[in-house]
């Protein structure tokens, strides 16, 4: 357990990768997309098999400070590219805005191994209410998205309430039953705007400075999808810490200890209501502030976006990414985002190529892209 | 051998404590009462109601009647956590450990019934976390390093690529982190070859040399394993306690012979 | 009783009997392998695909004397029956079995999986796929009163053919070698297993039988409302787990009294609430959770002990 890889291996991994996600986020025809996709495939299989990738993601490991700190970095500079091409960076924010909702699914289903098909419905929440207190009250966003997140994390309490004697099956059914519960009254009440949804959901202001505001300086233009999407990356790198924390600590032991085995745990005095309640807060919280980052971001809300899909999108990231792990949560959602965008085309396709995706990996590679592993401990003078 | 600790007093005590599985009575009017500090022997056949004791104790099964005591208060109807919480700990037969977690998760595991960082300090003191980590981790290490000190070496290690034996150690290591007063331990040498049993059987009593307090309670088919640490020895034989005693007085009544014995 | 109330008996004597055929097919995947199998209404919506499809190429292909088209359609039912209950086995194959010793959230996923892409694949190579579908018409325009209520020729078919699938389940399941061994496997997958049962091929006959019941119900869906499409077939297999759950998931007869008292629920609250018919299913869910908090075993369910 001694750290002598050195981050050498780490360090060019990351770029290729870093160089090959650019290049493809740039690149806008669909054959020249796809040819990419294959190339990335065959360099991904030539990497595993001859052992680089291996060699690679143990540099990473062991490197973890230093790694952070380049994946900061990357992130932070990906949208400077990118100026000339506010779509992508409109895409870019679209996917870190899902990577927090995943980040906290990842608690229920990756954690606490609770499937849980609603978090699109406290996605839907954190958005309804941030954007109802906007547009009728004419609330500031700093006000709107705490009561957002707030919201969510109750509707996360009550969800969990059905299921304190559930499990597996039973639960994920309560989860189903919850989502189309919440997606059918939004749609029908009057006060949310039903079928119709919300518009003209006001942006975020800063200092006076509206974000998401087209900035002139001098002869350099910066989209105002920028300044939007640096505010989201704030707040990822925000929920990144939290769910580390929380991933790191006695909650994350426990939601792990009451996945593996529930006997075992409450004989050693876990409480499995507590452990669970508090997954289901925790976890519909982040929803809820992804959600009402979506709403402002998009400036409309419908309830297209807290549909019973939209939940089942967000395992299948994890799941691809890799359950519990927090990177592999990332990358999950990253690409469940940016390569249907990039194959618009097919679009007609999406849901089936899900579907597929989903039984090929279950089968094939059940831990996901990057698999969990013990928490590593570094005990001076041992091992 | 068995020193008598007749001056202490008793710290679990059941009375007509009965289980019925539809038609089977798994238990039937057991009365059994054990001291403080005491190393406690069940012994009886395949099927004859020993885990199923375990798990009145414990509080996974309701007892169909009767009840269970432990320190003046009557356990009946309350929760697994809080019968932990008021100190019964125990292993499994079948070695429950949380398998997709390493050794030294599993051990941390055992001592989350004690003080520890709140959500507060998860989220924003998060050294405090840290700390309280290393501090328990030394601390679980030092237990499971005296059962052998390769798990303590290897302790990033997932528990479900241990051998049987390894995990059995660190399920009593586990429980023994819990503190417990009262350590229920169902079948610890099951599995393991005569000389791992009699290594298990001395380390058991070692353990309470050094808790002086804590009263065992250990299962077992083979009634000479544990004929030299057992203070007492009872005798289940179809959920019906038919003898108890020291093992010496035990071994010679003739009931326990045709029932048990017999058939060896 | 008046007109109306009459005619809401009859609309959820039709859906519960739906219901109850879906959530018998979940309880006996659960029984048998202690799955549930969320691509119930996937069978349910192919189904009705493979019938539409072939009643009406043969309805193109010209007229035949009454006792004729009877026979070709009563056949053409069975077939997609059939077909139907193969790809069952299919699902249970390759989705299925390979998850057996794993995580439940395995087989979650993937059966969630196969739903998603069967309805998809209908959806897009179904010729007109992702338009609303019409069912055939292949019952005579008749009916007779029942009082002042009129029933028609495909309810009445409806109902009969409840009767005799939940008859024909019963017998199956306690008269014949097969039946006995599925209930074998499902109080006791290890000692079936030891008294020398046929496993594999008992799970097979469930997934057969279980696909198959989802047809029928598929079929009473297309018979009942004429028009069917791609994507009903999640809801309706949710509801018929939501069935079998409230009745006592692993019992039939709870999967049957769950079926229609979900159905009951559903239309009534639909009928006579303000505003309910826009979030009927919300009522049905409603009843779900309801006894998911206070009664989780179901009506008929008994709470089991795990071993320890
Ligand atoms: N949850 C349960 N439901 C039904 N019967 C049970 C249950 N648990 C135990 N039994 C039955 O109760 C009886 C006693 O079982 P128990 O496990 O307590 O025996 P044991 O003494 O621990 O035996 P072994 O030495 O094999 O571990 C057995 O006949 C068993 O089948
Ligand atoms: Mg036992």
């Amino acid at each position: 357990m001694k750290k002598n890889t050195s981050p050498a291996a780490g360090f060019i991994f990351s770029s290729i990768i870093y160089a090959a996600v650019v290049i493809f986020m740039a690149v806008d025809d669909l054959y020249i997309s796809l040819g990419l996709i294959v190339a990335f495939a065959a360099g991904i299989i030539t990497a595993v098999k001859t052992g680089f990738w291996q060699r690679a993601l143990g540099s990473i490991n062991d490197n973890t400070g230093k790694m952070t700190v380049l994946a900061g970095i990357f992130t932070l500079i990906l949208p400077l590219l990118f100026l000339n091409n506010p779509y992508v960076i409109h895409i870019f924010t679209l996917a870190c805005i899902y990577c927090i909702a995943t980040l906290g699914l990842n608690i229920q289903v990756g954690s606490a191994g609770m499937v849980n098909f609603a978090q699109g419905a406290f996605f839907g929440v954190g958005a309804y209410v941030s954007a109802l207190l906007d547009v009728h009250f004419g609330f500031p966003f700093w006000i709107t998205l705490p009561a957002g997140m707030a919201a969510a994390g109750i509707m996360g309490l009550l969800m969990g309430l059905p299921t304190l004697k559930t499990r597996e099956y039973h639960l994920s059914l309560v989860t189903i039953a919850c989502a189309y519960i919440s997606f059918l009254l939004v749609m029908n009440f009057k006060w949310t705007g039903g079928p119709d949804g919300i518009p003209d959901i006001s942006k975020p202001v800063i200092f006076g400075m509206e974000i998401g505001q087209k900035i002139t300086l001098g002869s350099i233009t910066i989209p105002g999808v920028m300044t939007y999407c640096y505010m989201v990356l704030a707040f990822l790198a925000l929920a990144l810490i939290a769910a580390r924390r929380l991933q790191n600590s006695w909650y994350g032991l426990a939601w792990n200890a009451i996945r593996d085995d529930e006997i075992s745990s409450r004989c050693y005095g876990l409480s499995l209501t507590r452990s669970k309640l508090e997954a289901f807060a925790f976890g519909s919280i982040f929803a809820g502030a992804a959600g009402a980052l979506y709403a402002h971001f998009i400036g409309f809300m419908s309830t297209e976006n807290m549909s019973f899909q939209i939940g089942l999108l967000l395992v299948c990231m994890v799941i691809l990414g890799g359950m519990d792990n927090l990177a592999g949560v990332l990358v999950g959602t990253l690409l469940l985002i940016i390569i249907p965008e990039k194959l618009r085309a097919f679009e007609d396709y999406r849901m089936l190529s899900y579907g597929l995706v989903l039984i090929l990996m279950l089968i094939f590679r059940p831990e996901g892209i990057l698999p969990s592993k013990p928490r590593m401990f570094n005990l001076t003078g041992r091992g | 051998m068995t020193v008598q600790h007749n001056f202490r007093k008793p710290l679990l005590t059941t009375t007509n404590l009965t289980m019925q599985f539809g038609g089977l009575k798994a238990l039937n009017s057991v009365d059994l009462s054990i001291n403080e500090g005491q190393i406690f022997g069940l012994i009886g056949p395949n099927g004859a109601g020993k885990t199923t004791f375990f798990n009145m104790l414990t509080g996974i099964y309701r007892p169909t009647s009767g009840d269970v005591i432990l320190d003046n208060t009557s356990i009946v109807g309350k929760t697994p956590a809080e019968i932990a919480n008021a100190g019964t700990i125990r292993t499994f037969q079948t070695c429950r450990l949380w398998d997709n977690m390493s050794i030294l998760e599993n051990l941390l595991l055992g001592t989350y019934m004690r003080e520890k960082p709140g959500l507060f300090q998860t989220l924003f003191q998060y050294t405090k976390v840290k700390t309280d980590f290393t501090r328990k981790a030394e601390e679980a290490l030092a237990v499971v390093e005296k059962f052998d000190p390769a798990l303590a070496s290897d302790y990033n290690r997932k528990v479900s690529e241990l051998s049987l034996v390894d995990r059995r150690r660190v399920e009593i290591s586990r429980a023994i982190l819990a503190r417990p007063r009262l350590l229920l331990l169902d079948e610890p040498a099951a599995g393991m070859d005569p000389s791992e049993t009699r290594q298990l059987m001395g380390d058991i009593t070692k353990l309470q040399e050094r808790y002086p307090k804590m009263s065992i309670l250990v299962i077992e088919h083979d009634m000479t394993v544990i004929s030299g640490m057992a203070e007492q020895v009872a005798i289940l034989n179809f959920g019906t306690k038919i003898a108890q005693g020291t093992f010496d007085e035990v071994k010679n009544n003739p009931e326990v012979i045709a029932a048990y014995l017999g058939g060896e | 009783m008046s007109l109306v109330f009459l005619l809401h008996l009859k609309n959820s004597i039709m859906l519960g009997a739906q219901y109850s055929l879906i959530a018998i097919g979940f309880t006996l995947f659960f029984g048998a392998l202690n799955v549930v199998v969320f691509c119930q209404g996937a069978f349910y919506i192919l189904a009705s695909f493979i019938a539409a499809g072939l009643l009406s190429l043969f309805m193109g292909a010209g007229s035949f004397g009454p006792v004729v088209f009877g026979c070709i359609v009563f056949a053409i039912f069975f077939l997609a029956m059939c077909l139907t209950g193969c790809v069952g086995m299919l699902v249970e194959r390759s989705t299925i079995r390979p998850f057996r010793s794993a995580p439940l959230v395995m087989p979650i996923l993937s059966t969630i999986a196969v739903g998603i892409v069967v309805e998809q694949l209908l959806k897009l190579f179904y010729p007109q796929g992702s338009n609303p579908q019409v069912f055939p018409e292949v019952f005579p325009d008749a009916g007779m009163m029942l009082g002042s209520l009129y029933v028609s020729a495909g309810e009445l078919v409806i109902l009969g053919t409840t009767i005799i699938t939940f008859t024909g389940i019963y017998l199956f399941l306690s008269k014949t070698r097969l039946g006995s061994h599925i209930v074998a496997i499902s109080q006791d997958f290890e000692a079936a297993h030891l008294m020398g049962i046929n496993v594999d091929r008992a799970i097979y006959t469930t997934f057969f039988i279980g696909a198959s019941l989802a047809a029928i119900a598929g079929f009473m869906n297309g018979i009942y409302y004429t028009v069917f499409r791609y994507d009903m077939g999640a809801m309706a297999g949710i509801k018929g787990f939501s069935a079998s759950v409230v009745g006592g998931l692993g019992s039939v007869y709870g999967a049957v009294i769950g079926g229609f008292l979900m159905a009951f629920t559903e239309t009534f609250a639909a009928a006579y609430i303000p505003g309910g018919s826009a979030i009927r299913d919300v009522f049905s869910f409603g009843i779900l959770l309801l006894f998911l908090i206070l009664r989780p075993s179901g009506i008929i369910g008994q709470n089991s002990l795990e071993k320890v």
